[in-house]
């Protein structure tokens, strides 16, 4: 029974970890804390909806679909809310993505209605996740679909960091836009790729949920949004393995919550558990390194 | 500095006399309409009980204002979002006392939003008549609260024994909404259901807006329940159940009447085939109110009413026929009249307000067969 409330922690916790991966990237590059995280996992989870309903109930291509659009939406916002406001403080940006959350909410509760939605269950057994049985614990392809694709991308985008020309522009300029820019990096694009691969991370994690619990409504992600939000705080906020880890962590300790205790208990006890390890560590459990390597702050 | 206190006294006049051209038009215009505040969730997770809500009483006031209105006095119907949230039914509350031509109030649709409004409607003394608030101390917290539908205390205790006595199911274990609502209707149902002599494995309650629940079901199947009881609403329920299928755990399903909508098929699939529920109302159910009113909305919408616009349907009705018995002139007498109602034929069965202000209720069984609500036959 641990194996399968294992499972079940390690699956909600990979979905934390993949949102979680966004904020990093996003803060990591820019700067910069995005509330409107949730909205597009959101309209990612939405897209992929669609997708499956109306083309084809092909996993892989609501994936790539969600990925487009979210991308499309981040680069959107990236010039909404950090663009024009490169200057302005902080809050301001903070102030403007918050209003395009609720924008995003708003706008789907138009387009789509503000019931919760599921495919058509003929449409999900056509899918056919397929399970395996380890001593009566079932665990479906499709968790281990949610947990490997946090890892692989979690791989990837460490990769893309470190490792290639891109990665490198990126991390030079979240040490220091006006010093990459003087050096003739394009700034401006930099920040776009990142706030566009960020984005795509939730827009991932929006399918698989989506999909994954068959259910889309337009305010389903808030709690997401901020379960990892905190977990990217938590992991240090710009730490990739942070994210993963600390994410990956809340879903843990969510589950055996539910297991040991009760289950109302569940997000109490993980929010607990974030204040006391920022309490001990204020920077959170892994100081992020590798997207920027020396930094003051 | 003379011209100026005349022509100020010139104004003053001025006011003075058009205040009182004005004053009988205020009043006759008052006359000709009164308006009834609807507070209910049109959008976020309940939005369809909202809108449930929404045609069904407007279909009563159409047709009162159609046959002349109450006395050549139109009523017309004020809607307002609660979102399912309480601060929201205590702003709408606000509003709708502040305005004079307000006279009585429908809604809300969760216990929790028409708990939280009811002190406002209580210092008012406006009636607050709620097509679905179930919860057992709502109606307590004032004079002026009324219900159509059969409380959680009277639900509760009916289901535990159906599941007990008439399923003869022994080991039951629960998993409830956190809400106002959830715990009472669970708390309700475990008492009785431990009085015939069960055993409750687990009671697991889980917060509004959770959607994974795959921990506590693996918790439950472990413990092998007979029966599972769940109090909550369709979203939930559907998600619950998706997921207990995944883990191939297929217990006998025992819910509230809160399940009866085409959602929970919608969204269940085959997961929420054989669940089994109360209801209020049903489109098939012989008795002349329900008839009725399954005919006129059919017509009327093209489609088959649920239970919640049944609810609000009757909720509408016994608000026309209070205002028939004492005018529209003073909200306050509203109560009164609803007090004085006998044997109201609704669309839910009939209704007195004879001991209180909770109606005792004739609920029928029904149950999901071949993605179908039917009846339930033992």
């Amino acid at each position: 029974m641990i194996l399968e409330q294992l499972v079940n922690g390690l699956t909600q916790g990979a979905v934390y970890a993949l949102l979680a991966l966004g904020f990093t990237m996003i803060f990591g590059t820019l700067r910069m804390v995005t509330f409107a995280h949730g909205e597009v996992y959101m309209i990612g989870a939405y897209v992929g909806f669609e997708v499956i309903r109306l083309i084809s109930p092909n996993f892989f291509l609501a994936l790539a679909a969600a990925l487009a659009a979210t991308a499309l939406l981040g680069i959107i916002i990236e010039i909404l809310a950090f663009h024009f406001l490169r200057d302005a403080p902080h809050s301001t940006s903070l102030l403007v993505t918050i209003g395009v959350s609720i924008v995003l909410v708003n706008a789907t509760q138009l387009l789509w209605g503000p019931e919760t939605l599921a495919l058509p269950h003929a449409l999900l057994d056509r899918m056919d996740y397929g399970e395996v049985e380890i001593g009566g614990v079932y665990i479906t392809y499709f968790q281990v679909l949610v947990m490997g694709v946090t890892v692989l991308l979690m791989l990837i985008l460490y990769f893309f960091i470190n490792r290639t020309r891109l990665g490198m522009v990126i991390r030079a300029t979240a040490q220091d836009y006006e010093a990459a820019y003087a050096m003739g990096v394009n700034v401006d694009l930099v920040f776009m790729v990142a706030f566009a691969v960020g984005s795509m991370l939730g827009g991932v994690a929006g399918v698989l949920v989506g999909v994954y619990y068959n259910l889309f409504y337009p305010t389903m992600g808030g709690l997401y949004g901020l379960k990892a939000f905190s977990a990217a705080v938590v992991g240090g906020l710009t730490s990739l393995p942070g994210a993963v880890v600390s994410g990956l962590m809340i879903g843990v300790v969510e589950t055996f919550t539910v297991e040991l205790g009760t289950s109302s208990l569940r997000h109490m006890v993980s929010f607990l558990l974030m204040i006391l390890i920022l309490i001990f560590r204020p920077s959170g459990l892994f100081r992020g390194k590798e997207l920027v390597r020396v930094r003051g702050d | 500095m003379g011209i100026c206190k005349r022509s100020w006294k010139l104004i003053w006049v001025f006011f003075l006399v058009a205040s009182l051209g004005l004053w009988p038009q205020v009043s006759e215009a008052a006359k000709q309409v009164v308006k009834v505040g609807l507070s209910a969730p049109l959008t976020g997770d309940w939005a369809e009980y909202g809108n449930d809500f929404k045609r069904a009483v407007q279909m009563v006031f159409d047709k009162v204002n159609k046959e002349g209105g109450i006395n050549s006095t139109r009523l017309e119907l004020v809607v307002l979002d609660s979102r399912g949230d309480p601060k929201e039914a205590v702003l709408i509350a606000e509003k709708l006392v502040a305005d004079p031509e307000v006279i009585a109030e429908i809604g809300d649709f969760s216990s929790s939003c028409s708990m939280a409004a009811a002190p406002i409607y209580e210092a008012a003394k406006m009636v607050q008549l709620s097509p679905t608030t179930s919860h057992q101390d709502w109606t307590k917290k004032g004079e002026y609260m009324f219900r159509v539908v059969a409380t959680q205390g009277f639900e509760g205790p009916y289901n535990a024994r159906w599941a007990v006595q008439e399923l003869k199911k022994r080991k039951i274990a629960t998993i409830y909404i956190n809400n106002d609502w959830g715990v009472d209707a669970n708390k309700y149902f475990v008492m009785e259901a431990k009085r015939l002599g069960a055993e409750v494995l687990a009671e697991e309650a889980f917060t509004p807006g959770e959607k994974d629940f795959t921990a506590i079901l693996t918790k439950i199947k472990r413990l092998n329940p007979e029966l599972v009881y769940l109090p909550t609403f369709y979203a939930d329920a559907a998600a619950i159940l998706n997921q207990a299928k995944r883990m191939h755990f297929k217990p006998v399903v025992l819910a509230n009447s809160s399940l009866f909508s085409q959602k929970t098929i919608e969204l269940g699939g085959d997961a929420v085939e054989g669940i089994l529920i109360p209801a209020n109302y049903f489109s098939t159910d012989p008795r002349p109110g329900a008839q009725r009113f399954t005919k006129e909305y059919r017509e009327l919408y093209g489609t088959d009413p649920n239970q919640f616009a049944a609810l609000a349907y009757d909720a509408a009705g016994l608000l026309v026929e209070a205002l028939k018995r004492v005018g529209v002139d003073d909200r306050s007498k509203v109560r009164q009249g609803l007090l004085e109602i006998r044997g109201f034929e609704g669309a839910t069965g009939p209704i007195t307000y004879e001991h209180g202000r909770d109606p005792a209720k004739e609920l029928v069984k029904i149950t999901i067969k071949q993605g179908k609500w039917v009846l339930y036959q033992p």
